[in-house]
């Protein structure tokens, strides 16, 4: 029997999506570590949630080291402001070479700014966009 | 030259203020209606109202080709994008930015904004510059800190008072520029002046250079 050393991943920003996202990871035996400014946000987390609360601002560099950026395989910018995650996701991506970086961004065109570089951006508005073109053709689609 | 102010509101005022003297081509882009209001009267100038860390907004700015922009938020996230929107998508040769994060400076420069100004950041660089030359009694960075300007009191017991400045060897890159002498006189000074106590000298170097220059003329 093998055994893997466990992948790290770090999540700044335990909103819904970042909060699902260290759930999910947890569950696939990935050691999580996710860090808000606000405790409140850590309440949305389960009582079995397996990984690391950190509260901090994940805009200074001093917080991201407190949470291992150094070490993280993954790295999900999952904050509520476009911004923000560009900045986040470029430290982690340019200063740090985490090697598999996450994006959220609401504004499809932010995308343009990592579009050059090995980060993954996750557009929330596109894909519930392209959720509701889906329905609508397999409710419609037959009658044009 | 035309140049775009994104953000900012007291710091947005004064530079239209000195641009326009200048007769630059300037674009203003505000997210803040009150803000926007102000300057378009008080400055006669078309302001565009709109958050610019959203590409439709600079798109609808017409900023294309511009030659520099300068983005001024409080929110040092917003100046990078807006700083990498304007390289990447509108062809901006030069990007300028402030950020509140000292920290952040080495930081936007190594993400690829042109120019990242910290007031923090200015004053510690002073002061260190400063802290490391005794005797010293002003310095100046000059050109992004590739050039200090100092000057330095002789209080007549450095083995170059009564020397001629053909005599005195100097370091690389460094010039007196200027001598005040105790009455007052200003000497922009040739090889046979001679320094003298009490003498008050300008003197032109490459940065941590200072200590060399004092100690070439202590002797």
């Amino acid at each position: 029997m093998i055994f893997e050393p466990k992948r790290s991943a770090l999540i700044v920003g335990c909103g819904r999506l970042g909060g699902h996202i260290a759930e999910y990871l947890a569950e696939q035996g990935v050691r999580v570590t996710i860090l808000d400014e606000n405790p409140e946000a850590f309440r949305r987390l389960s009582e079995s949630f397996g990984g690391q609360l950190l509260q901090g601002n994940g805009m200074s560099e001093n917080q991201l080291r407190r949470a291992h950026i150094e070490q993280a395989d993954l790295f999900i910018a999952a904050t509520g402001n476009d911004s923000r995650n560009n900045l986040l996701a470029q430290i982690a991506c340019r200063i740090y070479n985490v090697p598999h970086v996450f994006a959220r961004f609401d504004d499809a065109n932010i995308g343009k700014l990592v579009e050059d570089l090995p980060i993954r951006a996750i557009f929330p508005f596109t894909l519930s966009l392209a959720e509701f073109e889906k329905d609508y053709d397999f409710l419609f689609g037959e009658e044009d | 030259m035309h140049i775009v102010i994104a953000g900012g509101y007291e710091q947005t005022d004064f530079l239209i203020e000195n641009l326009k003297q200048n007769g630059h081509k300037l674009t203003v882009i505000n997210e803040n209606q009150a803000t926007c209001k102000k300057l378009s009267t008080r400055h006669n100038l078309p302001v565009l109202h709109g958050n610019p860390t959203r590409f439709y907004v600079l798109k609808e700015a017409e900023i294309d080709g511009a030659d520099v922009l300068v983005s001024l938020s409080e929110h040092d996230e917003n100046n990078l994008t807006v700083c990498q929107f304007a390289k990447k998508c509108f062809h901006i040769a030069h990007t300028v930015c402030t950020v509140r994060n000292p920290k952040n400076v080495p930081l936007f420069q190594k993400l690829g904004v042109d120019h990242v100004l910290s007031s923090t950041h200015m004053v510690a660089k002073f002061l260190t510059e400063a802290a490391t030359v005794q005797d010293l009694v002003e310095t100046l960075p000059l050109e992004d800190n590739k050039v200090n300007l100092f000057s330095v009191v002789l209080k007549g017991e450095e083995d170059c008072c009564g020397k001629t400045l053909m005599n005195i060897t100097l370091p690389g890159n460094t010039i007196i520029g200027c001598i005040i002498r105790q009455n007052g006189a200003m000497v922009v000074p040739a090889g046979n002046d001679t320094l003298e106590e009490g003498d008050k000298l300008y003197i032109l170097t490459a940065p941590g250079q200072q200590e060399q220059v004092l100690a070439a003329l202590k002797g």
